[in-house]
Order: C-alpha cells, then structure tokens, then sequence
C-alpha cells in the first residue's frame, strides 16, 4: 500500500508541493491495527516529546480521537484550506481511513524567552519586555494585570500568510464606541494582509500621510497595562514584539506609564522637563533662523553681535546653514540605529567630536549652531517613544521655513498651524488632543 | 478635560484679539480723563446683552441662532434678522486682518508686502474647514501656550507705570463721548460674544454654563478692558498717549528688561496676539459659512467658508491704509450696533412672544 493512498483526493496535490521541502514529515504508523499518516514540519515540532505525549494519552484507549480533543485542542473533519493553515502553522495534521483531525504538539522552541526590552528602558519599574510569540506576549499580559475584565479577542487576517492579532480591552474602561469601531475594522478585513504596522494601520482606517502618529507601540507589559487600564485598546501583531496601542493621544508626547513609579513631585518634574524638550525640539532651529536671518533687532545687541561675530566667514543664509547641519545630524541618527553595538561609538566620534569640531573651524557653519542644533537633538530625544520622536523631528522642518521667511512671525504662524493640524486630528472618532480616550468634543 | 474648558478659553481669546489694537486708540480720542467711565459702560452693555443672549440660548437647547429664530418666527425672518449679522461677522474678519497684518508690517516685517501678509487668512481657512471643534480644541491650545506669553508682556510693562498718570480721574460731567463716533467705533471691541449663539450646539451650555460665562466675563475680560486702556495711559499719560495710534504696542515699546536676552518685548506681543486674530477669523469663517449655508446657498460648508475667506482677503487687500480701516470701522457702526445691541434684543423679544403664543 503507498502512502499517498491515504490522502483524499483534493488534498494530494498540496501535500505533493509539500513534499518537496527539506523539513516536511510524513509519517506512517500502525497503533493498535489501524493506520495512521502524520504530516507536520519538523522545523516546527518537536517529535519527540509529542511522541511521549500522544503515548500517555492513547494508552488502554480504544479510540484516542475522543481523548486527544480536550488535550490537545484537536480538530476534525478539515477542509483542505484547513489542513494547508494547519501544517503551515506549526501542527501536525493525522489522516485516517475514516478522515483527517489536526491537533498541537510540542512546538520547537523558536522565540526567544522573555527578557528586558531591547528598545525601551524604564527605570525603576518592571523590566519584562513583550517578544515574538503571540501567545506568550498575551500570557505575559495575563500575568501583568490579574483581572476578570482583560477581554481578548482573537482576529486571523491575511490571504497569502494568515496572521493572528489579538485586541485586548478592559471592560468597563473603554469606550463602548470606539471598541465597536475597532472590531468592525478588524472583522472587516479578513482577507487584507497584517504583516507589518503601516497594513495594520490602514486596515484600522488611518490616514496614510498624517505626520502625527495614531498608535503608540510600547514594549513593556506594565505601560501597556496602564493604557489598557485609561480605556484604550491593545493589538498584538503575531510575531511582533510590541503592543500596539490605539488611540495615540497628545498626552502621549510627554507622559510615560512608569512616572507613576516615582514620586509624584518627581514625576511633574520629568514631565515638565520633557514638555520643555518638546518646545525646544519644535522651536529652537526657527528661532534662531528668525533671529539671525529676519529680526536681529529683537535680540539683546550684546547677544546679536556675538551671534553675528560667530557666523562671521559662514558664506551662506542661516536658513541653508541650518539645514545642513541639521540633514547631517539626521544622518547620524539615522546612521546609528542600525549599527551593530561595537560600531555605534565610532560614528559618534567621527559624527560629533571630529565632524562638529572640523566644520566649525571651516566656517562651514558657526559655533552658536552647533550649539542650537545639539540642544535640539538632545530635547528632541527626551520624548517619549520614537514615532513622537519622528513627528517632532519632522514638524520642526515646517516652523523652521516659515521663521526663514516671516522671521518670528512665521515661527508663531507655524506653532498655530500645528496645533490647528494636530487638533484636527481624531482617531475613532477621539480627539488627538483629548487628555482621556473618550468620545465627545470640544 | 480640554473638552470641557475649551469654549471658555476661547471666548477669553476672542476678546483679546478684539482689544487690544483699536479699541484704546478709540477710546483715548473719545475722553481725555476719567477713562473708566467709558470702559465700564461698554462692559456693563456687553455684560447684560451676554446675559439677555445665553437666557435665550440655554432656553433653547441643542439648537444655535438660526434654529432658535426659525422655530421662533420663520425662515423669512431669520434670513432677514441674519443678514446684518453676516455683513457684520464679514467686516470683522477685514477689520482684524487688515489691522492686524498694518501692525505687523510696522513692528515685524516691514519689507513684507501686504497681500502676502493678507495670506494669514489661509491658516484660518484651514481651520475653518474642519469640526467646529477642531477650531476649538486649536484655539484653546493656543490660548493656553500664549496666553503666559501676553501676562508676561503685561507684567514686565508694569516697570514703566507712574501712578500720577491716571488722573484726572473724576469723568468729565457733559457725557460728550457718548456723542463721539470714536467711541461709537469702540463698540467693535464688545461684539465677541455672538459667535456662542452659532457653536451653540457643539459646546456644553447650560444653565452653570451660562452663570460661568458671566463669571468669567466679569472676572477674566473686564479687566483685560481695563488693562487696554491704564497699561498705556499709566505709561506715558494722556496728552502723549492720545496722540499715539497704537498705545499698547508704545507701552511694550517701553520695556526694557536687563535679565532678558530680548530687546523688544513688542514683537511676542504682536505675533502672539496674531495668532488669537488668526483662530477667531477661523471662528468667524466658521460660523459665517454656517448662516450662509443655512439660509441663502445650500451648498458645501466648505466651498462657502473658501468664498468667505477669499471675499475677505480681497476684501482686504482693496484697503490700502489705516485711514480706510478707521473709514471702514466708521461707517461700519451702523451694522455694528444692530448686530451687537439689536439683535440679542430682538432674538429675546421673538423667543417672548413665542412663549406668550405657545402657552396661550
């Protein structure tokens, strides 16, 4: 008898294009007269130690079908599509005579243990971060809040690859309309495709050219908790090591969950020093653009002519003096999230002893810039989370134009357009600018 | 909440924005002593007629102006009753822009020619496009990053002040301002309050609401009118000061602050309250696209709030000095007086009557 007389009909094809991979298995073994086929992924399973699984349950037992359904979150009479999502998803798929029944083994051990967050650091406040796997990351929230109200629901999006998201709530906490909206995004689109967040965002219906970030994505289970706790919603992307908070309020730019681990008078004080970041980040290359290029007479006439004094030999505008310097600061930064680790400080070095030091004393630009700019980075970098990070570095561009042409009119211009073009801003219907994700205006 | 706060800091910003340019130049060429009678009787006027309008409005709930006159009276009526009401809202819109954008040219950009400057009227049409909470949400924001900004100015300017300056202080006997067209002009100052009666039915106004308006009229902007008047007059007196054309902008001229790196305090004045002239045209657009759709061109909101922008800025740009400003704010008076001291009036005269008709 061949093996392949097992298969039923419509399945034989897919498990011939299955056969043609290294690490595909099939199986075949008589348990007490009758004929079994195992199919799975070796990749994925660990055989041994489902072997040693299945023999528990299947000793003394006539028919182990009945047995294995509780255990093993077995499941029958499978389609076809069934059987392919089955083994592409870690399972092994055993047919018989009578029929074909799926069910979960042992997996390979293939993410990585949970441990501290490689992205986010919080002091003083727990240090377990979220990893790949799905379930563990929904177990590691589990543990983190111990509450009846946590609400998981489980979404499969994808055509080609099926992937798995998780939205997590607390009942009671959230918005009842803003829950509805997300899951009638989500239901919607289950044939739309979630590998990566900017498809998760446009299925959650976001605009695609807003510069104000609409999620927030946060490694740590206790942030997440918080938000959870506020009455926003948590999505967890398979294979995705972030939580993905949805709405992303202002409120965000300053405020992390882990303050509330300090005192509180401590905590307004960080706070207050990152709200001053966030100024400094927006407004400091356009003031100095307006002050140098359009409105020397409003500064103090000590100040204007040592600034004068500085740029003295620079042999363009101020406006293409900042941008210089300002592109090649981003460059850096750019530069230095991909580096490996043993290679970073060797551009900090080159970047900003050798590179700022040299073009000074080129004339290239003038000293008082350098100090801007490095004062700008620095505040830059003091906000919470990257994506704000990016929507500070990218407005700053906005008011630094406008103050080159209006001078410190067009600074304060483009601070209004700001906040017309953030307050405009709603994501599910919740204001960017509300301090709660709760509906309702102004 | 920022949801719940933001209508009371812009009703705070809209008279800042109406205050402090013309109104102390007018009022300093309507009296030469005891300044506080003519500012308290603007402020007394615009208090009851505050009070008068929100009875009518919380009355009537969830519906604005509009809404109120037509189930008052009809259609006809308020399309009647309304169209002063959009003239005047128009004119305002010219008025602050067009003043705002001379001043800047003087203080800020003075190489920057006027109908590029006129162009500010952009950002207000981006904001007048969106959520009448969308301009809400912005103006309080605004509000609240620059208003320290103004009590900063206010503050620092009070270095300068010499007692002595506010007299006379007694009022002259004859009255004779209530006569001046100058002080008739002032009048352009009261009028903020109208724009409530149109987002009524986006903001929270109820009975506490109303009492918290009045609240905050008499304790937040009646001293602002007085700051616009004594900040100046304090500085430099009354003989010098009414031959200023803009006092207040003179007496931030005057700061001088050894601790500060700036030199001309001035200029954060005018850029800031720029910024509230910009969201209260906004507003103006806003509510003035509103009325037009409602009751003469049903079409796209949007469409009628680009018209009304581009109508303004042309509007706008065909005044070339401050002489046709003060012209057009002159013969505005007429419009002025029947939108601001009218037409409440009028509106809680049709709400009477109604009652009487439908209790009867």
């Amino acid at each position: 008898m061949r093996i392949n007389d097992i298969f039923p009909k419509d399945i034989q094809n897919k498990m011939e294009s299955f056969q043609a991979n290294e690490d595909f298995r099939q199986e075949q073994r008589i348990i007490k007269g009758k004929r079994y086929l195992f199919c799975y992924f070796v990749t994925l399973v660990d055989i041994a130690n489902t072997n040693e699984a299945i023999h528990l349950f299947s000793e003394g037992e006539e028919d182990w079908k009945e047995l294995l359904k509780g255990q093993l979150n077995l499941s029958i009479d499978l389609s076809v599509s069934d059987i392919v999502d089955a083994i592409v998803g870690g399972r092994i798929v055993c047919f018989m005579e009578d029929g074909s029944v799926a069910f979960d083994p042992v997996g390979q051990k293939i993410s990585r243990t949970i441990s501290t967050p490689q992205n986010e650091n919080a002091i003083q406040s727990p240090t377990q971060g979220f990893i790949e796997d799905y379930q563990t990351n929904l177990g590691v929230l589990r543990f983190q809040m111990k509450s009846p109200d946590l609400i998981i629901k489980s979404y499969q999006l994808g055509l080609s690859s099926k992937k798995k998201i998780a939205l997590c709530h607390i009942e009671g906490a959230i918005d009842e309309q803003l829950l509805s909206d997300i899951v009638d995004c989500l239901s919607s689109s289950q044939s739309k495709n979630a590998n990566n967040i900017q498809q998760l965002l446009k299925i959650l219906g976001q605009d695609k050219f807003s510069i104000v970030p609409t999620t927030i994505t946060t490694e740590l289970p206790s942030e997440a908790e918080t938000h959870l706790n506020q009455g926003k919603a948590v999505l967890f992307l398979e294979g995705f090591p972030y939580a993905i908070v949805v709405p992303a309020l202002v409120t965000d730019i300053w405020s992390i969950k882990a303050d509330y681990n300090i005192p509180y008078v401590f905590m307004a004080f960080v706070r207050i020093l990152r709200v001053f970041g966030l100024t400094i980040g927006v407004v400091s290359p356009g003031l100095y653009v307006a002050f140098v290029s359009v409105n020397p007479e409003v500064l103090r006439i000590q100040l204007a002519l040592s600034i004068a004094a500085s740029r003295e030999g620079v042999p363009y505008p101020a406006l293409l003096e900042v941008l210089f310097l300002l592109i090649i600061l981003e460059l850096i930064v750019e530069a230095i999230v991909r580096l490996p680790k043993s290679i970073g400080p060797t551009i900090t070095m080159v970047g900003g002893v050798i590179l700022g030091q040299a073009i000074v004393q080129a004339k290239l630009v003038s000293n008082m810039l350098t100090i801007v700019l490095a004062a700008t980075t620095i505040a830059n970098f003091s906000l919470n989370g990257i994506q704000n990070m990016t929507f500070i570095r990218i407005s700053k561009y906005g008011i630094l134009l406008l103050s080159a042409i209006f001078g410190f009119l067009g600074l304060v211009i483009g601070m209004v357009i700001l906040c017309i073009y953030m307050a405009r801003i709603e994501i599910f219907g919740i204001p960017y600018f509300n301090l709660h994700p709760k509906k309702g205006g102004s | 909440m920022i949801g719940k706060i933001a209508h009371y800091f812009t009703f705070i910003m809209i008279h800042i924005s109406l205050l402090f340019l013309v109104y102390p130049e007018n009022i300093f060429e309507s009296t030469s002593k005891g300044h506080w009678l003519p500012i308290l009787i603007g402020c007394i006027l615009e208090f009851l007629l505050l009070w008068l309008y929100l009875r009518v409005l919380v009355a009537f709930p969830k519906l604005d102006v509009i809404e109120i006159i037509n189930v008052t009276a009809s259609v006809w009526v308020s399309r009647v009753l309304l169209l002063p009401i959009v003239f005047h809202f128009f004119t305002c819109i010219i008025l602050l822009i067009r003043s705002h954008v001379e001043i800047v040219t003087i203080v800020l950009c003075p190489n920057m020619p006027i109908w590029v400057l006129m162009l500010l009227i952009g950002i207000s049409l981006f904001a007048a496009l969106s959520d009448i909470s969308a301009i809400l949400r912005a103006s309080c924001v605004v509000a609240f990053i620059f208003i320290p900004v103004i009590i900063f100015c206010f503050i620092s300017s009070l270095q300068n002040i010499e007692l002595p300056n506010m007299m006379p202080i007694s009022p002259s006997n004859s009255f004779s301002f209530l006569q001046s067209p100058k002080f008739h002009s002032s009048f352009f100052a009261f009028g903020g309050y109208l724009v409530l009666g149109f987002i009524r039915p986006y903001i929270p106004l109820e009975v506490p609401q109303k009492w918290r308006y009045l609240q905050i009229f008499a304790i937040v902007i009646v001293p602002l009118f007085f700051i616009s008047i004594y900040l100046p007059l304090l500085v430099f007196g009354q003989e010098p000061v009414s031959k200023y054309l803009f006092p207040m902008i003179e007496a931030m001229e005057t700061i001088d602050l050894y601790w500060l790196v700036f030199e001309r305090v001035t200029i954060f004045y005018v850029a800031v309250t720029l910024s509230f002239v910009i969201m209260y045209i906004s507003l103006l657009i806003w509510v003035s696209s509103l009325i037009l759709q409602k009751l003469y061109l049903p079409i796209s909101r949007n469409k009628l709030a680009i018209c009304v922008a581009l109508v303004c800025y042309v509007g706008g740009n065909l005044i070339r000095s401050w002489d046709e400003i003060e012209w057009l704010l002159f013969n505005d008076t007429v419009i002025r007086f029947y939108s601001i001291i009218a037409f409440p009036c009028l509106l809680s005269l049709l709400t009477f009557i109604h009652r009487r008709r439908t209790t009867a």
